[in-house]
C-alpha cells in the first residue's frame, strides 16, 4: 500500500531521493491555480525523518505532541528541554512544553471537545465543559473534581459574560483568539449559574453537557456519556444480567417485539446498573423551545430544588422520568434522586470502586454519584489511557504499554490527581528512544 | 377471605375479609319482565323466546338474557337439561326461576371461568362447537356477561391454602470449570465466539463467556446455560433461532453440536437437592397450585366478536363472543400460536381470516348501531414496518371498511364512511412525535361513532381523535357487506403487495358500540391472559410464636405467563391465613416482628440466575404495618423469570436471606479477574509518528509565518477547510483530501505573510518584492527565500544543527524549492506584475504545507 510505504520511509529515515517520493505521494497531483500548482510541483520534498533520537530530538517530539506546534525557534524552549532531558528529568521538560499557549488552546481543547456532545465530534464551539477541563489541567487541580466540583472556568473580562441560556461567552473567547492559559479563571459554578451548590457536579452540570445530555430523552444519556468519556466504558462493556432489575424504570419494554428473552439477556444487563445510577439526575432537565429552538441553543439547565415540585410527578422528579409509564406498569417509579451503584458487585467490581467511601455506593443526587465514578480506579485509568492516546497516537498495545498506564495512574494519584502529570508521563514515554534504550 | 382484585391493582394487594356473596347478586330490584301467562316456548333452532312465568328478580332476568337464552335451545343444553330431563335443569323452559336456581349450583359468578358448568363443557360434555375449549370460553363469556350486569364478577377471589410441597432437586453449576472448559469452552466458545465475547476480541462485547481465562468465561456463561433444559440455554437459542453468528452455513447443525456439548456437560453433574442452607418456602406449580385470578369485569356488553386464542393449536382461531354466527378465523400462511401456555397468535407475514359470509355479521351488527370499537392486545415485532395492517375488515388492497395498521411508531386507523374513499382515507394516526406504538404488548382500541368521530386509545389513554370541530356527517352507509375480517397481513396472495405485519395478537374484541374512555380504561386495567395467585408458604422459617397458633404465613404473588419465554411475578404481599377462620373470628396478625430480606425466586430447585427483582426487599413485618385481613405489600414492582420447562412443569419456590428465625449466609459473589488483553502483533502496531491535526496545523502555520490565527483571511480559510484537515493523528488515515485542505490553508497564511512588509521582512530579510521575478530571484534572492523558510521550518539545536527528527536545510531543500521557482518564473520578462509575490507565496506554501510541518 502506497501510504504504508510512505510512512515506513518516514519512520525509518529517508534519503534525499526518498524525500521527493514522500512529498510526491503526500501531495497528490492536483493542480488548481498558479500558487497551488507551484506548491505541488515543487513542493513537499521535505519530510521528517527519524534517524535516531537524542535528547534534542526527544524534546522536539515531546513539544510537538504536547503543544501541537514545534518549539519556537525564537525562544530557548528547545534548549531548556534538551538540557532537562539530558539531566534525566524529562518530566520537567514536558512541563516546559506545557507552558506553550497551544497546549491549552489546541491540545486540551481538542482533547475535551468530543466529550461534550453526543456525536463525539471535535468540531463543536468552545464551551464551558471544555473550558473547565482546560482550566483544571492548567491549574493542576484534582482532576477528579471535573465530575463533581462546584467549579466552572470562565473568560476573565470577556463579554458577553457567562449565560445560562447561551454559549456566547465562550464563542467570544474563540472569536477573539484569546489564549486560554491566561484568559480562563476559575469560578464557583453555583455562584455563576445559580444552581444550588450541592446540585453542582462539575462538567456534568455544565451548560454544554446539559444541552447535550439532559436535553429531552430520559437523562440516561448523561450517565452513558460520562461513563464513555470518563471511565472509557460504553454500556456494552458494563453489561451484567446478574444484577437486580428492581430499579429499571417503567419505560423499558420487558418484551421487545414480544420476546422477553431480549430483555432478560440484553436490555436488563445495562439497565439494571444504569437506571439506579441515572436516578441521581432525576431533578435535572434541559429546558428549551422544542419548536423554535430544536437544538436548544438558547435553552438552559433547570433543577428542581427543595419544594419545587414537577406538576406531572408531584415530586421533585422531572416528568421525563415517568414517561411511557404504561410500557411496563410493574416497573420502577422514580420517587427521588437516590442512586445506588449495583456495579460495585459482580463483574464490574473490577472497575475499582472506592471501598473506603462512607456512602458505600449509595447516595442522593448528581454530585455524590459523580464522586462515586470519579473515585474509581476506572476513572483514573481512563484519564491515563486518554492522555496516552493523545501523546502516543495509539491505544496501549502491549504489556509494556499497559504497565505504563499503571505507572501513570500511580503517579497521577501521587501527584494528587494533577492531570499534567499524566501528560508529562505519557509524553516522556512516547518521546522516542534515545541511545540508552527506550520506547522508540 | 377474598381478594379484592380491583383494589389490589390499584394499591398492590388487598384482602377483603368478609362476605361478598353470590346472594348479593339477587337482592335488588323487582322483576322487569311483566309478560302475560306463558304460551309454549318458541325454539326455532336459532333462537329461543321464553314465554313462561315472569322472573321474580332482576338477577333472574339477567340470567335469562345472558345465559339461559343461549343454552336453552335444543341443540345446546335444552334437549337434556330442560324440565323433566336430567339434573341440573338450568335449561328448563317452564319456570325461569327454577332454571336460575339450578344454574346457581354450577356457576361461579366471582370467577366464571372456573364454574362447574364451564369445566364440564370444557371437558367435552356435549359441546356444540368444534373444540370443547371454545364451548367453555363461549359459556364463560355468557356467564361473565351475567356477572358483569350484576356487578359481581372480577371483584373478589378467595385465597385458599395450597398443598404443602417441598422444592425438588436440580443440577447446580460445579465450582470447578474444567468440564465446562473441556466440553464447551475450548471446542466452541473459544473457537467461534472469542472475536467478540472476549475482552481481547476485536469488538469486545459482554458477556465474556469466550474469555481465554476459562474461569472468567465460566462465570459469564452460567446465565446462558440451562442445566435443567439444555435446549433452552440462551447461547443455544441465539444460535438456533436467531442465527447469531453461526460458524458454518448450517445454524441448526451448529446448534445441535453445541446442544450436545451442553447436554454432555449437564450429564456430568449429579442432580442435587435444594441447598439445605437456603431459607426456602414451600414449592408451587403455576397450573396445579395457582389460584385463577383472571379476567372478569371486562366491559363488553355489546360484544359481537371475541378472540382469546386459547386453543393454542389447530387451523382456526375461534370467536368466543357467543354472538351467532361465530366468526371463526382460519390461519393462513406464516402465523403461529404462541408457546408456553400464553394465549395469542404470532404473525410472521401470514394472516387469520374469516369467511366473507360469516363476516357479514360485522356489517349487519355495526351498521345497525352506526358505531363500533375494535379492541386488541397487540405487540408489534418492530417499529420499522410501514403501511402494515394488523386488523382489517376489508375487500382487497386499498379497499376496506375498517383498518387498524402500523406505520413505524404509529397506529393507523381507517374507517370507511360516506365522507371517505373506499379505503377509509384520509385515515387517523397517532401523533408522530409521541412514538406511541412501541414494540411491546399494548392495549389498543379504535372506535367510531358519528358524533365523536374516530378515536384511538393506547394503554387506556386517548391518544388520537378527530377534531370535534371538523367531524363530518359521514355515516357507515357506504360499508360493503362482502368484505372479510382479516388479522395480520391483508394480501396473503401477494405478500409484496402490502408490507406484511410482524407481531403478536394476544386478544381481539369487536363491539358494536363505541367504548367510552372509562370502559377502555377498565378493560386496559384488567389486562390480558390468565393470571394466578401463588401462595408460597413460609411458616416453617418463622420464629416460634411469630404468628397465631394454627395459622400459616404466605408470601403471595400475582403470577402470569408474560409471554412465551417468561413469567411475570408481581406485587408480592405477606399474608397470614387461618384455615379455621369463621365469619365471626378476627383475621390473624403477626404476634412478633418478622424480618424478611433478600427474597429470590427459585425455579426447579435453584434460584433463577437472572431477573431477581426482589433481592433487595428488606423489611420488618409486625402488627404495626400489617393490616389484618389485607396483609403487607412487600414490593410494588414485577420480576420476569425465564420459562424453563413450561408452565405445567416449572416448579417455583422462594428463598430468603433472612426470614423470621432463619438466615442464609449468602456466599460472597465471585468476581472473575478478566484476562489481560493480548499484545498487538508487531506487524499491526501503530506507527510511532503521526500527523498534526487540524488545529495543530493552524497553530503551526501561524507560529511559522507570524500571522495571527485571528487574521481575517486565514481565519476565513481555516473555517472553510477545518473539517477537511486531519482529525486524528493516525498517519495511516492521511488522505489526499487532507493535503488539499492543508495546501489551501498554507497558501492563505503565506499570502498574508507576503502581503505584510513587517512579517515578510522578518523572514525573508532584504528580498526585493518590488522588482520583476528575474531580478528578484537571482542567486542572492533565492537564498533569502530558501534560508528564510528553512529558518522557520527547520528546528535547530542550540548549537545550530538541524534536529535529526525534523527536516534539515539540506541542499535538497534549496534544490527543490529552486526548481519550483524556476517553473514559476519561466515566463521571464513577460511575467504578470504580481509574479514575484505569487512565486514567494507558492514557495512558502509548498514548504510550510509539506510533511515537514505536518509530521510529528
Amino acid at each position: 500500500m502506497e501510504q504504508k510505504l510512505l510512512y515506513s520511509y518516514i519512520a525509518n529515515g529517508v534519503d534525499a531521493q526518498n524525500y521527493y517520493q514522500v512529498g510526491h505521494m503526500l501531495n497528490v497531483r492536483l493542480l488548481f491555480n498558479p500558487i497551488v500548482r507551484g506548491v505541488f510541483v515543487g513542493g513537499l520534498s521535505l519530510a521528517s525523518a527519524l534517524i535516531q533520537a537524542g535528547p534534542v530530538e526527544q524534546a522536539k517530539r515531546m513539544h510537538e505532541r504536547i503543544a501541537g506546534v514545534p518549539p519556537d525557534s525564537e525562544t530557548d524552549v528547545l534548549a531548556r528541554m534538551q538540557l532537562l532531558i539530558s539531566d534525566g528529568d524529562p518530566q520537567a521538560a514536558a512541563l516546559i512544553a506545557m507552558e506553550n499557549d497551544n497546549f491549552y488552546d489546541v491540545t486540551l481543547v481538542n482533547w475535551a471537545a468530543p466529550w461534550t456532545n453526543r456525536d463525539s465530534t471535535v468540531f463543536v464551539p468552545f464551551n464551558d465543559y471544555i473550558a473547565t477541563v482546560v482550566g483544571l489541567v492548567r491549574d493542576g487541580a484534582d482532576f477528579r473534581s471535573v465530575l463533581f466540583g462546584d467549579v466552572v472556568y470562565v473568560g476573565q473580562g470577556v463579554t458577553p459574560p457567562y449565560s445560562n441560556a447561551n454559549n456566547a461567552h465562550y464563542e467570544a473567547i474563540t472569536e477573539r483568539g484569546l489564549p486560554l492559559k491566561t484568559t480562563l479563571v476559575r469560578a464557583i459554578q453555583s455562584a455563576t449559574t445559580g444552581l444550588p451548590a450541592d446540585a453542582t457536579a462539575g462538567v456534568i452540570t455544565s451548560r454544554a453537557a446539559s444541552q447535550a445530555f439532559f436535553k429531552a430523552g430520559t437523562n440516561r444519556a448523561q450517565l452513558r456519556f460520562t461513563l464513555l468519556n470518563h471511565l472509557c466504558l460504553d454500556l456494552e462493556q458494563l453489561h451484567d444480567v446478574t444484577r437486580a432489575p428492581d430499579r429499571i424504570r417503567q419505560d423499558v419494554s420487558r418484551s421487545p417485539g414480544g420476546d422477553s428473552r431480549a430483555f432478560l439477556n440484553g436490555c436488563l444487563g445495562c439497565h439494571s446498573g444504569m437506571d439506579p445510577l441515572a436516578q441521581a439526575f432525576a431533578y435535572y432537565n434541559f429546558n428549551y423551545d422544542v419548536d423554535n429552538d430544536p437544538d436548544g441553543l438558547n435553552g438552559f439547565l433547570e433543577y428542581n430544588g427543595d419544594g419545587e415540585l414537577d406538576p406531572e410527578t408531584g415530586t421533585r422528579v422531572q416528568a421525563k422520568y415517568h414517561f411511557n409509564s404504561t410500557t411496563f406498569k410493574p416497573g420502577f417509579v422514580t420517587p427521588d434522586d437516590k442512586w445506588d451503584n449495583y456495579w460495585r458487585a459482580g463483574v464490574n467490581a473490577n472497575l475499582g470502586w472506592d471501598t473506603s467511601s462512607p456512602d458505600n455506593g449509595s447516595g442522593h443526587g448528581a454530585k455524590s454519584m459523580a464522586t462515586e465514578l470519579a473515585y474509581s480506579e476506572a476513572f483514573s485509568s481512563c484519564q491515563a489511557t486518554k492522555v496516552f492516546k493523545t501523546m502516543c497516537f495509539r491505544d496501549p498495545e502491549n504489556s509494556d504499554d499497559r504497565t505504563q498506564i499503571s505507572s501513570m495512574v500511580a503517579n497521577f494519584k501521587t501527584e494528587n490527581y494533577n492531570a499534567k502529570a499524566l501528560f508529562a508521563d505519557a509524553a516522556v514515554y512516547c518521546m522516542g528512544m534515545d541511545d540508552l534504550g527506550g520506547d522508540d | 377471605m377474598f381478594v379484592n382484585r380491583q383494589f389490589q391493582q390499584a394499591v398492590r394487594s388487598f384482602i377483603v375479609v368478609g362476605a361478598v356473596f353470590l346472594a348479593a347478586c339477587s337482592n335488588d330490584s323487582t322483576p322487569t319482565n311483566q309478560s302475560n301467562p306463558p304460551p309454549p316456548v318458541v325454539d326455532d333452532g336459532d333462537r329461543i323466546e321464553y314465554k313462561g312465568p315472569n322472573p321474580t328478580s332482576a338477577d333472574v332476568q339477567r340470567f335469562l338474557v345472558n345465559v339461559w337464552s343461549n343454552l336453552a335451545p335444543q341443540e345446546r343444553c335444552g334437549a337434556c337439561h330442560a324440565e323433566g330431563g336430567q339434573a341440573p335443569q338450568f335449561a328448563r323452559r317452564d319456570n325461569i326461576d327454577a332454571a336460575y336456581s339450578a344454574a346457581l349450583e354450577i356457576v361461579d359468578l366471582q370467577a366464571p371461568s372456573i364454574s362447574t358448568m364451564v369445566s364440564k363443557v370444557g371437558a367435552g360434555h356435549n359441546c356444540w362447537r368444534a373444540e370443547a375449549s371454545v364451548c367453555a370460553d363461549t359459556l364463560t363469556t355468557w356467564i361473565e356477561a351475567w356477572a358483569n350486569d350484576a356487578g359481581v364478577s372480577g371483584n373478589v377471589i378467595v385465597l385458599t391454602a395450597p398443598e404443602v410441597k417441598t422444592a425438588g432437586s436440580s443440577r447446580a453449576f460445579p465450582a470447578d470449570s474444567s468440564d465446562f472448559g473441556g466440553l464447551i469452552h475450548t471446542p466452541y466458545l473459544l473457537e467461534y465466539c472469542s472475536d467478540c465475547h472476549s475482552p481481547s476480541g476485536s469488538t469486545p462485547q459482554q458477556p465474556y463467556f469466550a474469555d481465554k481465562n476459562v474461569d472468567t468465561a465460566y462465570e459469564a456463561a452460567k446465565s446462558k446455560i440451562n442445566l435443567s433444559a439444555p435446549a433452552s440455554s440462551r447461547m443455544l437459542v441465539r444460535l438456533r433461532e436467531e442465527s447469531h453468528n453461526c460458524w458454518t452455513a448450517d445454524c441448526q447443525n451448529d446448534a445441535n453440536n453445541l446442544e450436545a456439548a451442553i447436554a454432555a456437560f449437564a450429564a456430568t453433574i449429579e442432580p442435587t437437592e435444594v441447598d439445605a442452607a437456603l431459607v426456602v418456602s414451600n414449592a408451587l406449580q403455576l397450573g396445579a397450585d395457582g389460584l385463577v385470578a383472571s379476567a372478569g369485569g371486562r366491559v363488553e356488553p355489546n360484544l359481537i366478536a371475541k378472540y382469546e386464542f386459547k386453543t393454542g393449536n389447530g387451523d382456526f382461531a375461534f370467536d368466543t363472543s357467543g354472538q351467532d354466527p361465530a366468526l371463526d378465523l382460519r390461519l393462513n400462511g406464516d402465523v403461529d400460536w404462541l408457546e408456553g401456555g400464553v394465549w395469542g397468535l404470532r404473525f410472521f407475514g401470514g394472516r387469520a381470516q374469516a369467511t366473507t359470509a360469516a363476516s357479514e355479521k360485522l356489517h349487519s351488527q355495526i351498521t345497525f348501531t352506526g358505531e363500533y370499537s375494535v379492541e386488541g392486545w397487540v405487540a408489534a415485532a418492530n417499529v420499522t414496518q410501514e403501511q402494515s395492517h394488523i386488523v382489517s375488515y376489508a375487500g382487497g388492497d386499498g379497499i376496506g371498511n375498517i383498518t387498524l395498521g402500523q406505520t413505524l411508531y404509529n397506529y393507523d386507523f381507517r374507517n370507511r364512511t360516506t365522507d371517505t374513499d373506499e379505503g377509509g382515507f384520509p385515515g387517523l394516526s397517532t401523533p408522530n412525535a409521541d412514538e406511541v406504538l412501541q414494540a411491546t404488548l399494548q392495549h389498543v382500541v379504535v372506535s367510531f361513532n358519528i358524533l365523536e368521530g374516530r378515536r384511538i386509545y393506547v394503554n387506556g389513554e386517548l391518544v388520537a381523535n378527530d377534531d370535534p370541530e371538523s367531524i363530518g356527517e359521514g355515516s357507515l352507509g357506504s360499508w360493503d357487506d362482502t368484505y372479510a375480517l382479516i388479522l395480520g397481513t391483508e394480501s396473503y396472495s401477494d405478500p409484496n403487495a402490502n408490507d406484511p405485519w410482524l407481531g403478536t395478537l394476544r386478544f381481539l374484541a369487536i363491539h358494536n358500540r363505541a367504548l367510552s374512555a372509562e370502559d377502555v380504561a377498565v378493560n386496559y386495567e384488567i389486562g390480558v391472559g390468565e393470571k394466578f395467585y401463588m401462595l408460597f408458604r413460609v411458616t416453617d422459617s418463622l420464629q416460634t410464636g411469630a404468628i397465631p397458633e394454627g395459622t400459616d404465613a404466605y408470601v403471595v404473588f400475582e403470577v402470569e405467563p408474560f409471554d412465551s419465554y417468561s413469567y411475570l411475578f408481581a406485587n408480592p404481599f405477606f399474608y397470614i391465613l387461618d384455615p379455621n377462620k369463621t365469619a365471626d373470628s378476627e383475621p390473624p396478625i403477626p404476634l412478633q416482628e418478622i424480618t424478611l430480606s433478600g427474597m429470590r425466586i427459585g425455579v426447579n430447585g435453584r434460584e433463577a440466575s437472572i431477573g431477581q427483582a426482589f433481592q433487595n426487599v428488606n423489611l420488618g413485618i409486625s402488627a404495626t404495618n400489617y393490616v389484618a385481613g389485607e396483609g403487607l405489600p412487600l414490593s410494588n414492582i414485577g420480576a420476569l423469570i425465564p420459562v424453563e420447562q413450561g408452565k405445567e412443569n416449572d416448579e417455583f419456590f422462594l428463598t430468603f436471606d433472612v426470614l423470621g428465625a432463619r438466615t442464609y449466609a449468602r456466599p460472597a459473589e465471585v468476581v472473575p479477574t478478566p484476562a489481560a488483553p493480548e499484545d498487538v502483533i508487531d506487524a499491526l502496531r501503530a506507527a510511532e509518528i503521526g500527523v498534526k491535526t487540524f488545529a495543530e496545523i493552524n497553530a503551526s502555520l501561524s507560529q511559522m509565518t507570524g500571522v495571527a490565527t485571528t487574521q481575517a483571511a486565514v481565519s476565513e480559510t481555516y473555517e472553510k477547510v477545518r473539517q477537511q484537515l486531519p482529525v486524528g493523528e493516525n498517519i495511516e488515515g492521511f488522505l489526499p483530501a487532507h493535503q488539499m485542505g492543508i495546501t489551501q490553508l498554507a497558501v492563505a497564511y503565506c499570502s498574508v505573510l507576503v502581503a505584510s512588509n513587517e512579517l515578510r521582512t522578518a523572514i525573508f530579510g532584504s528580498f526585493n518584492f518590488g522588482v520583476n521575478p528575474v531580478t528578484a530571484f537571482d542567486a542572492a534572492g533565492r537564498s533569502l527565500i530558501v534560508d528564510g523558510l528553512a529558518k522557520v521550518l527547520v528546528v535547530e539545536t542550540p548549537e545550530g544543527i538541524a534536529v535529526k527528527s525534523g527536516p534539515s536545510a539540506t541542499p535538497q531543500l534549496a534544490e527543490r524549492l529552486g526548481g519550483l521557482i524556476d517553473r514559476m518564473v519561466s515566463c521571464g520578462n513577460n511575467c504578470p506584475a504580481d509574479t514575484t509575490n505569487t512565486t514567494v507565496t507558492a514557495v512558502c506554501a509548498a514548504a510550510l504545507g509539506s510533511a515537514a510541518m505536518l509530521v510529528q
